[in-house]
């Protein structure tokens, strides 16, 4: 094989081989997790330090907003925050920014009604946190900035039933006004109506605000955690598996960064590998004819 | 024991996870078109019973109460349905202008804080924090590059003396800022692949069946590709 042709072949590698390449490092560790180490970064542990600093006084409101797609980035976080919320005994009032949300909730804390049990159910039953007491679920009533407004605003003008249609009267939630009501709000969102509550919620009520981001938003939203709007972020799988590892409870985050620290490694490996083989290809392509296909 | 339900769900996913990722092969395939066509009219389902329970709940409802506000947005929902008919489809104008006059109004009147106010005192930090080393230099980038950025984005003055290179410096800065905002992105996709195989893949008895079709579906692929018949049957 000539110079030129192994430069051609590095610049122009068939795709298929990186995927199924990518689909061997991330199916390898997810069977059999390597422990790979990993370092817990400042905003993990600002976020972990909001979870903390719960207690049985306060109310969280909880924003599921991931849908099924973001859940597989976030669910490690999902998982970690919600069961140090259950730990704490703050009160939780849950709202779906998507039409899925209803199916993902009942995958983590299951439906007691129906006796299906969730990722969740342990800890659950474990600190006696029960729905109607501890917890009631709105359903879904964040569809788009307006409600997400009008909620701040008042909320039992948009809402007064669960989101089975049972009242909601008698439970906790009838001493809750408006957003000022809350001590935190915890939204795991592929960008649904976070800025909208960062608008409504935030800035017209000072309510602390943390956020589990997908790494597609971290961008976006890093801005707002310099500004104080946002008091600390998740961000994305990474940002999980550090929170898993801090709350003492490994769990699908860390499973995650062995294949993370693979991939990335091989993905470097291509960009060398791409750049090597552009330059020589090119150089070499001067002195002969070069199609478009090469 | 794996409950029937869990288990019926389990293998949908599964044969409709591989079919959306035949689609890898290169060329179009029966299995992605399946796959697709099947999730769209889930999502269709799902949104049309969720979002008229939440119409229910938060329009119908209220009436019970006394409270006859929701009334008016019940009556442009309506107006909405007028786009099917053409001779009055034009009167389906007044919700929409409605609609995004409010949410304009709304997003607008705290926007100019979030967004553009406090966005721009953020920026405003001293460069150099006493025994904070670490923020001291975050501090100075932050405020070097949105000062070459914004020269970057000079659009009616000529780009020549000092400008040129503030404004070339601040090129570069965006490209870095693009490497980092692609690699973040890619970072998150790839937690979705991940997560997503430990969805398929945990706990155990999964694995039979994802394998299983794994080899179906990228047989029936090769198979059909070899006789020629793959794109086809493709929409």
């Amino acid at each position: 094989m000539s110079q030129g042709n192994i430069f051609k072949t590095m610049a122009t590698l068939d795709r298929r081989i990186i995927y199924l390449l990518i689909f061997l490092l991330v199916l390898a560790p997810t069977l059999r997790p390597l422990g790979l180490p990993i370092t817990v970064t400042q905003p993990t542990v600002t976020y972990y330090s909001y979870l903390q600093d719960l207690d049985e006084s306060d109310v969280v409101w909880a924003a599921w907003e991931t849908g099924f797609s973001a859940w597989n980035e976030l669910k490690a976080g999902i998982i970690a925050t919600y069961r140090e919320v259950i730990k704490s005994g703050a009160k939780m009032v849950v709202a779906f920014g998507t039409t899925e949300d209803i199916a993902v909730f009942r995958l983590v804390f299951g439906d007691p009604d129906e006796g299906v049990r969730g990722i969740l159910t342990p800890e659950l039953e474990q600190y006696d946190y029960q729905y109607g007491r501890d917890y009631v679920v709105l359903g879904y009533v964040l569809p788009n900035e307006a409600s997400t407004s009008a909620l701040a605003v008042d909320l039992h003008s948009v809402v007064t039933n669960d989101y089975k249609g049972r009242p909601l009267a008698g439970t906790f939630y009838d001493d809750l006004v408006n957003a000022g009501s809350f001590s935190l709000i915890i939204d795991f969102s592929p960008g649904m109506q976070t800025n909208a509550m960062i608008r409504h919620w935030v800035m017209d009520y000072g309510t602390p605000m943390i956020e589990g981001a997908i790494g597609v938003n971290i961008p976006s939203l890093a801005p707002y955690i310099d500004t104080g709007h946002l008091k600390a972020m998740l961000q994305s799988t990474r940002g999980c598996a550090e929170l898993e590892y801090l709350a003492g409870v490994p769990g699908p985050g860390l499973t995650s960064m062995d294949a993370f620290t693979l991939v990335h490694y091989l993905v470097v490996l291509f960009i060398i590998m791409g750049n090597i083989g552009y330059f020589g290809w090119e150089k070499n392509a001067k002195q002969t004819t070069r199609t478009a296909v090469g | 024991m794996v409950e029937f339900y869990e288990f019926s769900y389990t293998l949908v996913a599964v044969l409709a996870s591989w079919s959306m990722y035949a689609t890898l092969y290169g060329k179009p395939s029966p299995f992605r078109s399946w796959a697709e066509s099947s999730f769209i009219g889930f999502t269709m389902g799902l949104n049309l019973v969720v979002t008229a329970n939440y119409v229910w709940r938060t329009g119908w409802e209220p009436f019970g109460r006394g409270n006859w506000m929701p009334a008016v947005g019940i009556l442009l929902g309506l107006l909405m349905i007028l786009r099917l008919f053409p001779k009055y489809s034009y009167i389906s104008r007044v919700p929409i202008a409605i609609s995004l006059g409010t949410n304009l109004a709304i997003s607008l009147r705290t926007t100019i804080f979030t967004g553009f106010i406090s966005q721009i005192q953020a920026t405003i930090v001293p460069f150099w924090i006493p025994g904070n080393l670490y923020q001291s230099i975050l501090n100075t980038t932050i405020s070097i590059s949105v000062v070459l950025m914004l020269s970057f984005f000079l659009y009616s003055t000529e780009l020549k003396g000092p400008l040129r290179y503030t404004s070339k410096a601040g090129e570069y800065a965006l490209y870095i800022a693009l490497g980092a905002v692609f690699a973040q992105t890619f970072m998150g996709r790839l937690g979705l692949l991940s997560g997503y195989m430990q969805s398929i893949l945990d706990p155990a008895w999964k694995i039979p069946y994802t394998f299983g079709f794994l080899v179906i579906v990228f047989a029936g692929v090769v198979i059909l590709d070899k006789y020629g018949i793959l794109e086809k049957y493709s929409d």
